[in-house]
């Protein structure tokens, strides 16, 4: 038998779990990181900054704001399976969706998940005691390890793509709520804050060279090229991954263009008028949230295909957009 | 150090295939009872631990009431010497022949039933019985693809079939996994030892797969159906279908148009050609069974009744591993294949005949009760150990439905030296060995599934009742190469002119006419 590549087969129902794993994995780190960033930050200050970093964080994870300790919100967010963005809740996710994709993902990228969530699972209130910061930073670790691995065992067929789409997709949207959250706030003043919720703050400094402030803090996030979780790199990474995926699908008719939103988010991103007041950042959130649900769609039709649910006998997939 | 061998004896009078009057396999033996004793148990059970481990880490797990399970591993393997298993295997192959020859014939004309072999009533009456299986014939299909027989080794050493599974047998993952784990526990033996590798199998049943596409075909789409991650044997289906480089497919990925059955996949539909299906018969197409199943594939079965899809193994495969028609099957081997048994079952009372039923009420106590149509070890009953209440139970159910019944002596399976806190105890074990079939061969893995019973007594196997395993290492022959040529011999097909074949012709390839005894 000689050597040749055959063409990998990705079924639907896998495409989309793989891009759901990306997307839960994405949003456990996530998760950890803002909570471990509020938490460092918390020392020394008044009550009244506490509640209002207490409320934002729930507005994040797109939770309803109550009135609750930070203390409680953080250990919620952490082990709480009832909660749609705990971290708990998304390994168990990710955990789902990798065991539905078993067959298309690295062994090693499998016992990774497999390790993290059945550690989880054994994880209980009384653990994190008096060391959450451990915990979180056990999180990122797992998380960069997941994301390691899957990059330099998996090759770079439908299988990496659309686990990687999942990813960056996630990631803008994080970081377009972090925005539209901090923004709304007219006393947020610490944008170092805002810059490490995303690890970004030392990626600042090198580029801009220039105390943190405001106005550059949200130009860095929105327009930087080199920044890895800046709306532009995010999205020019989502318009390659799509156009990658495309080639794959041989009948025209059901070929996917890349989104004219994405396209003009681009353009907007990279050439913008000058002297672009921040008033304009509001329009660029909104043109970020229709680039995304024009994403949407295009994966359920194109690539999902959903097919006609017959019965509710069996659990039913149900995964967050938020 | 202790000799952890020191004061092990068998019990119970059951066979023990590392001690007692086993001479035979001394010499074998002599290499593994020395490298254990220079290791020491700690060092045995740490390694082992490790291995264990590593089981947790990559989910080779079963899942049972909602939490992840593993398949405990004992690291002092089943050894199986080279003259024995030439023999288990033609019995295997001779059986797994015989019952593929039967299901053909009785959803076909029914020779067997008209020449009275086999009572028609018996047939037709097993719940397994698929009328729908009729007019599935696709020239290329083979019914058992994959057999996975459930032998035991006796009081007097001989290996005996217990059961036979050729509906979805399952733990062949296990028996791969074993080997890997058992190559870091002991790596010392895999160099003194020549044992026969395991690995082969997913590119058996691969090929195996492949060469029973519909004729028409030439690139078939070879597709493994589960019935999704929540199913217990979930992990062992995504390893083969990783093993073998197939998609895993759920019964919402496919779907039915024009008698012809489609993938959902990112490209678009494409056409499936063979089906692997790990789904019981009932859930397999709900327009022809449950109707409200939603594993399966709506008009599945009427696919492959217009031949453009394989499914094996195929439909209604149920009725030969009924356990009643079970005491049939060295009758089938004897019609068929005009072949003496070369593998003896276990006594067994067919109670739907008045007078052993009769018997079998007295003797409840002393006997195992099974019902007919379970696998798994469900619903039975052992009758030295079960209740004044349970044996009541089961004497009624006996007689309200004897169809329904078989009765079994209680056979005290072989015992195997397996780790025991710090010790080594004996356990009972069986053995699940794996035949795969194609239209050209029907192969059979080199030992198979050990399972142990690990809790003191027990000859309970099965992993969701305190099961374990062990690694099964068949030593190579020394003359290799013409060795196991039986499994090349071409199987006979119903579109054959004989109906018996000429098994000296298969014999002589062999060499081994005396060791299987005179022939009828």
């Amino acid at each position: 038998m000689s050597y040749a590549q055959r063409s990998q087969t990705m079924l639907s129902r896998t495409a989309d779990s793989l891009f759901w794993l990306g997307r839960y994995l994405e949003r456990a780190e996530a998760t950890a990181r803002i909570l471990d960033v509020h938490l460092y930050d918390l020392i020394g200050r008044t009550s009244s900054q506490q509640m209002r970093w207490t409320n934002e964080i729930q507005s994040l994870v797109g939770h309803q704001t109550t009135n609750m300790t930070f203390e409680d919100l953080s250990t919620g967010l952490s082990l709480d399976r009832n909660h749609d963005s705990s971290i708990a809740n998304c390994y168990d996710r990710a955990w789902h969706n990798a065991k539905s994709a078993r067959d298309t993902i690295s062994l090693e990228l499998w016992e990774a998940i497999n390790v993290t969530h059945s550690r989880l699972k054994r994880t209980f209130v009384t653990d994190l005691g008096h060391s959450p910061h451990a915990f979180f930073a056990w999180i990122k670790d797992r998380s960069a390890m997941a994301r390691g691995i899957s990059d330099t065992t998996m090759n770079r067929d439908q299988a990496w793509f659309f686990l990687h789409l999942g990813r960056n997709v996630e990631q803008l949207d994080g970081t377009a709520r972090l925005l539209q959250v901090k923004l709304k706030d007219p006393d947020e003043e610490d944008w170092v804050v805002v810059l490490r919720c995303l690890g970004g703050h030392e990626a600042y400094i090198r580029t801009v060279q220039r105390p943190v402030d405001k106005n550059m803090a949200v130009e860095f996030l929105l327009k930087d090229i080199n920044f890895p979780k800046s709306v532009l790199f995010l999205v020019i990474n989502i318009a390659n991954s799509l156009e990658e995926l495309s080639k794959h699908i041989v009948d025209p008719r059901h070929k996917p263009e890349v989104p004219a939103s994405i396209g003009r988010l681009i353009a907007n991103l990279k050439y913008p008028r000058t002297n672009e007041a921040l008033t304009e950042v509001s329009a660029h959130l909104s043109n970020i949230y229709d680039a995304q649900s024009e994403l949407h769609k295009i994966l359920t039709d194109t690539f999902f295909a959903p097919a006609p649910e017959s019965s509710t006998a069996l659990p039913q997939r149900l995964e967050v957009w938020i | 150090m202790e000799n952890p061998f020191e004061n092990y004896k068998s019990q119970n009078q059951a066979f023990d295939e590392m001690v007692g009057d086993n001479s035979s396999l001394d010499s074998d033996l002599h290499l593994l009872k020395g490298a254990v004793e220079s290791m020491g148990i700690e060092e045995l059970k740490r390694r082992t631990l490790e291995c264990e481990e590593s089981f947790k880490a990559r989910g080779i797990t079963f899942s049972l009431g909602g939490q992840e399970r593993t398949f405990p591993l004992d690291p002092i393997p089943r050894i199986l010497p080279a003259q024995e298993w030439a023999i288990v295997e033609e019995g295997l192959i001779q059986r797994v022949k015989a019952i593929e020859m039967f299901l053909d014939d009785i959803y076909g004309v029914g020779e067997v039933l008209k020449d009275r072999i086999v009572p028609r009533r018996l047939v037709v009456g097993s719940s397994q019985f698929a009328r729908r299986a009729f007019g599935i014939d696709n020239p290329n299909q083979i019914r058992i693809t994959v057999a996975g027989l459930d032998l035991i080794r006796d009081e007097t050493g001989a290996l005996t079939v217990l059961e036979d599974n050729i509906r979805t047998p399952s733990g062949i993952s296990y028996v791969l996994e074993n080997r890997r784990a058992m190559a870091r526990i002991l790596p010392e033996l895999f160099e003194s030892y020549e044992i026969e590798p395991v690995n082969d199998y997913p590119s058996k049943l691969l090929s195996a797969l492949l060469s029973q596409a519909p004729k028409h075909v030439t690139n078939p789409m070879v597709a493994l159906l589960t019935p999704g991650v929540y199913n217990s044997a979930y992990f062992e289906h995504s390893f083969l279908a990783r093993q073998m480089g197939i998609p895993l497919v759920e019964g919402r990925d496919l779907f039915c148009r024009a008698n012809k059955v489609f993938v959902r996949t990112t490209e678009g539909d494409l056409k499936v050609d063979v089906i692997y299906r790990r789904i019981d018969d009932d859930f397999l197409d709900p327009v022809q069974y449950k109707s409200d199943s939603v594993l399966g594939v709506p008009g599945l079965i009427n696919a492959a009744r217009a031949n453009n899809v394989v499914i094996t193994n195929a439909v209604g495969n149920g009725v030969g591993d009924d356990k009643l028609l079970y005491t049939y099957v060295p009758d089938l081997i004897r019609y068929y294949l005009d072949q003496k048994p070369i593998l003896p079952n276990v006594e067994t009372y067919r109670v739907e005949e008045p007078d052993m039923r009769s018997y079998v009420l007295k003797n409840l106590e002393s006997l195992v009760l099974k019902p007919v149509d379970a696998s798994g070890g469900k619903g039975i009953v052992i009758g030295p150990s079960a209740s004044e209440e349970e044996l009541n139970h089961v004497a009624k159910e006996i007689t309200d439905n004897p169809r329904g019944w078989i009765a079994q002596r209680l056979v005290r399976f072989s015992t195997i030296p397996t780790i025991v806190g710090s010790k080594f105890a004996p356990r009972h074990v069986d053995l699940r060995p794996f035949i795969v079939s194609s239209p050209e061969e029907r192969w059979v893995l080199p030992g198979g599934l050990t399972r142990v019973a690990l809790p003191e007594g027990s000859m309970v196997v099965n992993s969701s009742q305190g099961g374990g395993s062990k690694d099964t290492w068949v030593l190579s022959s020394r003359r290799k190469s013409g060795k196991i040529a039986v499994s090349q011999a071409p199987i006979a097909r119903k579109d054959d002119t004989a109906s018996t074949l000429n098994f000296e012709d298969v014999l002589g390839a062999t060499g081994n006419v005396h060791a299987l005894g005179a022939q009828e």
